[in-house]
C-alpha cells in the first residue's frame, strides 16, 4: 500500500517536473518560409536565414567599431591589386549535424551557390574562383576588383551550410530543414503555420542564462491579427507593424513600438510592356496622379519621407538632383490626352499585398485620384507568394506592382539591377524594363565599384535619371522600419543591413 | 428495402456523375489557362503545344473527362499550387479540424434547436413562441461573418475569455505535445493526456463553434416548430389527448416521433449549413480546415485545391442525404420512391 | 452560408435531401393552423406591414442616395480618419476618413440591385425549366429534374464560390453564379405548380381546342403556376443579399470603388476590435435588409400561397 503511495507521488512528481518551461519567444511573421535552400532563398527567408546560418562575415552599421563583425571568418586581408581575398576561418565550429566547419566546407557552399544560379547568386558574379590552401583558409580570387567583404556579409547568397546537408539537395531543404552553424536549429516546421527554432547548444559564442530557448516565428498574414496577438500578449514581437498603430501600442503597458531608420523603400512597379503602360506618357500620367505628400504623411503616420528616385537618400550613390515628382492630376489628364491611348483604354490594373493597410489605403487613394480624370483602376490584393508568381509572366502580370526593396548587400547596385536591369527570366525586374543603355551603365558602375567608387557612382546618377526620365515606377517612398515588441524582450538592435531579428542577441529582461 | 436501396444508390450515381461533370466543366474555364500559368514569359508556340500535350489539353474533351474521372478515382485530386502537396493529402490532413468543429456545432445545434422548437410549438402563441420565433426570423437575417466578428468583439476585445483565432496555443502545443491519432484535438490530446493542450484546444472551438451555431439554430427551430404544429393538430394527437394521455408523454412520446422524418431532414439540411458555412468561420477564425483551405485557394488562385474542397464536401452532403434517406425508409417502410 | 433559405420550412424536406420528390408538397402548410389562425394572422400581418415598410424605406434610400448621403461616399478625407460616431459623421469615419453613413447609404443600391439580379437570373433559368418539366413530364422531366438535382448536391455557398472562383472574381460573375446555384429551386416549384393544374380543366379544354403546346404553356399554365415561385422569389431575396455579402467578404464579389456592406465589413476586418463603426454599421444595414425581406416574403406566402393559406 505504501510502496503504491510513494509509487503514486514519484509519478505526480515526475509529470510536473518533467515539463519544464522553455524560454520562448513568438515572432509573428508575415508570410511562410518559401524557399528553404539557403542557395535560392531571396524572400522574407532572411529572418531564418540569419539566425539559422552564418556568412563569413556580418555587416556592422556601427562605424566605430569596423564595417564587419567577424562570423565564421576572424580575419582577412585583401592583395594589392584588390582582386585575392584570403579569409582565416574560425575553429572548432560544427554545423548542427556535427559535420565540422573548414575551408572545404565553405568552399563547397559557395561554389554550391553560385552555380545554382538562383536567387542572389548574382553577388558572387565576378568571382573567379574559391580555393581552401588550408583547413581554416579560404581564398577567393575575382576578375575586376570587388569588395568581397561587403559581399560575403550580403543578406542573401552568402550563407556558409553544411555539405552533408547540401548533398541531399534543394528537394530536401524544401521539406524544412536547415543546417547551419548559427544560433538556433529548425526544429519544426508546419507549412504557413510556423517554423520553431530551438537553441543551438553548442553554438560557438555560448549562451547566457536570459537568452531565449525558443522562437516560435508564427505565420500571420494580417495586419490587424499581429497587432492583436501582441496586445494580448501572444506574441512578442511581431513584423507587421501599421503606421497608425504605434501611438496605440506605446499606450499599452509593457509593450512598445518605434521606428527606426532603414534602407526599404517602396515603390509601385510599372509594366512597361503591357498595354497602355507600355506608353512612356502615360506611365508619367501615373506619377502625377500619386499624391505622395498624402501618403507619406497620412498613410504611413509620418514614418516615412516622399521618395527620390530608386535609391534611398541614406544609401551611397543616391541622386538627390532628381527631385520629387509633383502630384498634379491636371498635368497627368494632359499627359493621357497626349500618349495617344484612347479614353476607352484609360485602365490600369494594380497589383498588391492585400494584407497590408499601407498598401491597400495608398491604393485606394490612387484609385480615387484616378477616378476623378476618367482613368479606372483595378485592385487586385493577394498574397505576396502569389502576385509575385502573376507579375513575373506578362500575361498575368499587372500594370502596376507593389515592391518593396531593401539591399541584398549595401550598393546602390543593388536596385539598380535587382529590379530594373535585362533579366533573361524575370524575377525582380517586374516593371520588364529593357533599355541596353542604362544595362550598359549600371554593368559599368557596378565594374567601377571597387576601383574607383566617383566613376561608379556617376554612372549610377546617370542610371537613375534614365529610370525617372522613363517613369518605369512610382518611387514614393523612403520607408522607416516599424518595430513593435513586448517591452520585456531587451536587446533588440536594428541593422538596415539586414531585413530580419538576430533573436541570439534578444533576451528577456 | 433491398430494391430500395438499390434504386437509392443508382439514382446517387447518376447525380454523382453530374457533380463530377460539373466540377470538371468548372475546372476547365479558369481564368488565367493553365497553360499560360504554367509557361513562364512570353512561351513559344512549341513550347504551348507541349504543355497541352502534356496536361492532356489535346485529346477530346469526352476523353479529357475519362482521365480525370481515372485520376480521381485514384484519389489524385491534383496538385496545390501554393503548398505543392498532392490536394488528397492536403485535404487528409485538414479534414479532422472541419470535422470536429461541424460535428460539435451540429450536436448543439440539435440539442438546443429542436427543445426551442418544441417548447413553441406546444406554446402556440405565448410569449416564449413568440420570442422564439422572432428570435429565428432575426438569426436568419444575420451574416455569418457579422456573428463571427461579434463574437469576437465581445469575448475576445471586451472580456477576453476565448482567443481570437487558430485551433490550439502555439506553446502549449509545443509543450505539451501530442500524437495526431484521429486529427481531431480534443481526442487526441486527451488520449495523450495533457490536459493543458485539450484545455487550450476546447478554449480555440468555442466562439467557431458558437458561430456555427448562431448561424444555424433559427432555420433548425422554425422547421421543428412548425412541423411539430402541424403534427399536433392530427387526429392521432387529438385522439390521444381525449384518452386522458399525460400532455408530457404526447409531446415527448408521440409527437415527437411522428416528426422524426422531417426532423432528421432538418438535420442534414443543418449540416448543409455547417459545411456551407464553415467556409466563412474557418476563414475568420483562421480555423485550419478545409473551408479555409478553399477559401485560402481562391485567394492564392489555387485552383485544384478549391475545386478538391468543392468535390469533397458535395460527396460528404450526398451521403449525408443517402444515409438520411435510408433512415426514412427504416422509420417508415411504406415510403417509396416517385 | 447560414441561411440558404430565407424560410427554411418553406423547402419541401423531400427536396433538401436531393429533391427525391416524395409527397411532400410545393410548400409545406405551415404557420397559422386552425386554432390559432385568428391571432397568428394579425401577429403575421403586423409583421408583413412592419417589414414592408421597412423595405420601403430602404428602397427610397436607395433611390435618393445622392440626396440623402450626407458626403460624397468615395471623398477621402485624412484629417477625420477613423473618428468615432458624432454629430458631424453619424456613423463614424473609416481609415481613409470616408463617411460611413453615406456609404452605408449608396450600399443599399448596390445590394438590392444584386438582390434583383440575381432572383432574375435564376428565374430566367429555372422558370422555363420547371414549365416544361411539369408539363411533358416522362423522360425530359426525369432529365431535366437529375440536372437540377446536381446543382443541389452542394451544401450552400459552395458551389457559388466555386463558380466565382472560375469565372473569375468580380461581382457580376459573383451574382451569376449565386444565379446558377439558385436556378433549380425555381425549377422545382414550377413544375410542382404546373404538374398540379396540367390536369385541371381548363387546360384540358385548351388541349382539345388544338391550341399550340407553347401558347398553351405561357397563356394558360404560366399565369397560374406563377405565384409560388413569386413567393420563393420575394423569400430568397434576403438569402441572395446575405450569400453575395458573404461572397464579397471573404474577397471574391464586390471589388472597390463598388460600395458594398459585405465588403465595407471585410475591408473593416483589421480594425474592427478598436474602432466597431467600421464593421458594425453595414454589418447592421444587412441586418436589417435582410430581416425587411425575410418579414415581407414570409406575409407574403401568407397572401398569396393558396395552399398555405388557411390549411
Amino acid at each position: 500500500m505504501r510502496a503504491c503511495q510513494i509509487l503514486l507521488l514519484g509519478l505526480i512528481l515526475s509529470l510536473s517536473f518533467t515539463v519544464t518551461q522553455a524560454r520562448t519567444l513568438t515572432y509573428a511573421m508575415y508570410g511562410d518560409i518559401k524557399d528553404w535552400d539557403p542557395a535560392i532563398a531571396f524572400s522574407l527567408e532572411v529572418l531564418m536565414l540569419a539566425n539559422v546560418y552564418e556568412p563569413l562575415l556580418w555587416y556592422n552599421p556601427n562605424a566605430q567599431e569596423g564595417q564587419f563583425t567577424p562570423a565564421l571568418a576572424t580575419e582577412w586581408t585583401v592583395s594589392d591589386d584588390g582582386l585575392r581575398w584570403t579569409f582565416q576561418l574560425r575553429d572548432g565550429v560544427r554545423f548542427h549535424d556535427g559535420t565540422p566547419f573548414t575551408a572545404e566546407a565553405a568552399k563547397a557552399s559557395l561554389d554550391r551557390t553560385r552555380a545554382m544560379k538562383q536567387g542572389a547568386w548574382y553577388i558572387w558574379e565576378s568571382v573567379q574562383t574559391i580555393e581552401a590552401p588550408a583547413p581554416l583558409e579560404l581564398v577567393i580570387t575575382t576578375k575586376t576588383p570587388q569588395p568581397i567583404d561587403l559581399i560575403a556579409s550580403s543578406q542573401y547568397g552568402s550563407y556558409i551550410y553544411s555539405p552533408t546537408a547540401a548533398a541531399k539537395g534543394s528537394e530536401w531543404f524544401n521539406r524544412g530543414n536547415a543546417v547551419g552553424t548559427g544560433p538556433y536549429e529548425v526544429r519544426q516546421w508546419s507549412q504557413n503555420q510556423q517554423v520553431v527554432l530551438e537553441a543551438n547548444e553548442h553554438y560557438w559564442r555560448g549562451w547566457d542564462a536570459n537568452q531565449y530557448d525558443r522562437v516560435i516565428l508564427r505565420v500571420v498574414t494580417e495586419n490587424a491579427t499581429q497587432v492583436q496577438m501582441l496586445l494580448s500578449g501572444e506574441a512578442d514581437f511581431i513584423s507587421l507593424v501599421p503606421a497608425d498603430i504605434v501611438k496605440r501600442v506605446n499606450a499599452e503597458e509593457g509593450l512598445s513600438a518605434y521606428a527606426v531608420p532603414s534602407w526599404k523603400n517602396s515603390q509601385f512597379l510599372i509594366n512597361t510592356q503591357k498595354y497602355p503602360t507600355d506608353n512612356k506618357q502615360f506611365r508619367q500620367a501615373l506619377t502625377h496622379l500619386w499624391d505622395y505628400e498624402t501618403v507619406v504623411n497620412q498613410v504611413y503616420d509620418g514614418y516615412a519621407s516622399v521618395a527620390v528616385g530608386p535609391i534611398p537618400k541614406t544609401m551611397w550613390g543616391h541622386n538627390n538632383d532628381l527631385g520629387t515628382v509633383a502630384f498634379d492630376p491636371l498635368r497627368a489628364a494632359e499627359l493621357l490626352q497626349a500618349s495617344g491611348v484612347p479614353k476607352s483604354d484609360w485602365k490600369v490594373s494594380m497589383a498588391y499585398i492585400g494584407t497590408d493597410e499601407a498598401y491597400k489605403n495608398a491604393a485606394l487613394l490612387f484609385q480615387a485620384h484616378a477616378a476623378q480624370i476618367g482613368l479606372e483602376v483595378e485592385l487586385l490584393p493577394g498574397e505576396w507568394g502569389v502576385i509575385w508568381n502573376r507579375a513575373k509572366n506578362l500575361n498575368t502580370a499587372p500594370n502596376l506592382q507593389s515592391m518593396t526593396w531593401w539591399p541584398t548587400y549595401p550598393t546602390p547596385s543593388d536596385w539598380l539591377i535587382g529590379m530594373f536591369r535585362t533579366e533573361q527570366n524575370t524575377l525582380f525586374n517586374l516593371s520588364h524594363y529593357t533599355n541596353p543603355e542604362y544595362d550598359r551603365l549600371v554593368t559599368k558602375g557596378a565594374a567601377l565599384e571597387g576601383v574607383d567608387r566617383e566613376a561608379a557612382i556617376e554612372n549610377y546618377k546617370q542610371a537613375q535619371r534614365i529610370l525617372t526620365e522613363d517613369a518605369v515606377a512610382i518611387f514614393y517612398a523612403d520607408i522607416q522600419s516599424r518595430i513593435a515588441r513586448a517591452s520585456k524582450v531587451g536587446g533588440v538592435t536594428e541593422n538596415p543591413a539586414y531585413n530580419a531579428v538576430f533573436f541570439y542577441d534578444l533576451y528577456e529582461q | 428495402m433491398k430494391i430500395y436501396l438499390i434504386q437509392r444508390l443508382a439514382q446517387m450515381l447518376v447525380i454523382l456523375l453530374g457533380v463530377l461533370m460539373l466540377t470538371f466543366v468548372l475546372s476547365r474555364i479558369l481564368p488565367g489557362s493553365p497553360v499560360e500559368m504554367m509557361l513562364g514569359h512570353r512561351p513559344s508556340p512549341e513550347q504551348i503545344e507541349a504543355v497541352r500535350t502534356e496536361l492532356g489539353l489535346d485529346k477530346p474533351i469526352a476523353m479529357q473527362f475519362m482521365v480525370y474521372l481515372k485520376g480521381l478515382a485514384q484519389g489524385d485530386l491534383g496538385t496545390s499550387l501554393h503548398t505543392g502537396q498532392p490536394v488528397t493529402s492536403d485535404l487528409f490532413n485538414r479534414f479532422g479540424a472541419t470535422f470536429e468543429l461541424t460535428t460539435i456545432a451540429l450536436l448543439l445545434v440539435v440539442v438546443m434547436g429542436i427543445p426551442l422548437g418544441v417548447v413553441s410549438a406546444v406554446r402556440q402563441n405565448t410569449l416564449s413562441d413568440h420570442l422564439v420565433r422572432s428570435g429565428s426570423i432575426a438569426g436568419m437575417a444575420l451574416p455569418v461573418f457579422l456573428i463571427a466578428m461579434l463574437l469576437q468583439m465581445l469575448f475576445y476585445g471586451q472580456l477576453g475569455w476565448f482567443p481570437l483565432q487558430g485551433r490550439i496555443n502555439a506553446e502549449i502545443a509545443l509543450d505539451y505535445p501530442f500524437a495526431q491519432r484521429t486529427g481531431l484535438y480534443l481526442v487526441d490530446t486527451l488520449l495523450a493526456g495533457q490536459w493543458p493542450a485539450f484545455k487550450s484546444a476546447v478554449l480555440h472551438l468555442v466562439l467557431p463553434v458558437f458561430t456555427l451555431v448562431m448561424a444555424s439554430i433559427a432555420v433548425v427551430t422554425r422547421i421543428t416548430r412548425n412541423t411539430m404544429v402541424e403534427v399536433l393538430q392530427q387526429d392521432h394527437i387529438r385522439t390521444l389527448q381525449a384518452y386522458g394521455v399525460s400532455r408530457r408523454r404526447i409531446y415527448y412520446r408521440y409527437a415527437l416521433k411522428a416528426t422524426l422524418i422531417p426532423l432528421l431532414t432538418v438535420i442534414g439540411l443543418a449540416y448543409g449549413y455547417m459545411l456551407g458555412g464553415s467556409v466563412v468561420v474557418e476563414f475568420i477564425f483562421d480555423w485550419p480546415g478545409m473551408g479555409g483551405y478553399a477559401v485560402g485557394g481562391i485567394t492564392r488562385n489555387d485552383f485544384p485545391a478549391v475545386m478538391g474542397v468543392t468535390l469533397l464536401l458535395a460527396v460528404i452532403y450526398l451521403s449525408m442525404n443517402l444515409v438520411i434517406d435510408l433512415l426514412y425508409h427504416l422509420v417508415d417502410p411504406r415510403l417509396e420512391l416517385p | 452560408m447560414n441561411t440558404p433559405n430565407t424560410a427554411g420550412e418553406s423547402r419541401p424536406p423531400g427536396a433538401t435531401s436531393l429533391g427525391m420528390s416524395r409527397s411532400a408538397p410545393v410548400n409545406l402548410p405551415s404557420a397559422p393552423t386552425r386554432g390559432a389562425l385568428a391571432v397568428g394572422f394579425s401577429v403575421r400581418n403586423k409583421l408583413f406591414v412592419f417589414g414592408a415598410g421597412l423595405f420601403g424605406l430602404i428602397l427610397l434610400t436607395a433611390l435618393f442616395a445622392p440626396w440623402l448621403a450626407p458626403y460624397d461616399p468615395n471623398a477621402i478625407n485624412f484629417a477625420v480618419k477613423l473618428d468615432p460616431p458624432s454629430w458631424t459623421h453619424w456613423m463614424g469615419t473609416d481609415d481613409l476618413g470616408r463617411d460611413i453613413l453615406s456609404r452605408v447609404i449608396y450600399g443599399a443600391r448596390t445590394s438590392l440591385i444584386i438582390g434583383f439580379n440575381v432572383i432574375l437570373i435564376a428565374m430566367a433559368i429555372g422558370v422555363p425549366i420547371g414549365l416544361l418539366s411539369g408539363y411533358f413530364g416522362g423522360r425530359l422531366d426525369m432529365v431535366l429534374m437529375r440536372v437540377t438535382d446536381v446543382f443541389l448536391a452542394f451544401p450552400p455557398l459552395l458551389l457559388p464560390i466555386a463558380i466565382t472562383a472560375a469565372l473569375g472574381p468580380s461581382l457580376v460573375n459573383a451574382m451569376l453564379a449565386l444565379a446558377i446555384s439558385w436556378f433549380p429551386w425555381y425549377a422545382r416549384i414550377m413544375r410542382g405548380a404546373v404538374m398540379s393544374i396540367r390536369s385541371q380543366l381548363f387546360v384540358s379544354a385548351a388541349r382539345t381546342m388544338r391550341i399550340s403546346q407553347l401558347k398553351i404553356l405561357v397563356r394558360h399554365i404560366l399565369p397560374n403556376a406563377w405565384t409560388p415561385a413569386l413567393v420563393q422569389a420575394s423569400m430568397d431575396f434576403g438569402y441572395t443579399i446575405l450569400a453575395a455579402a458573404s461572397l464579397s467578404f471573404i474577397g471574391i464579389g464586390a471589388k472597390p470603388p463598388t460600395i458594398e456592406w459585405g465588403l465595407m465589413v471585410a475591408l473593416s476586418r483589421s480594425k474592427f476590435l478598436d474602432f466597431w463603426w467600421t464593421a458594425a454599421f453595414p454589418g447592421l444595414a444587412i441586418f436589417i435588409t435582410v430581416l425587411a425581406v425575410n418579414l415581407i416574403g414570409d406575409g407574403l406566402r401568407d397572401i398569396l400561397d393558396p395552399r398555405a393559406r388557411g390549411v
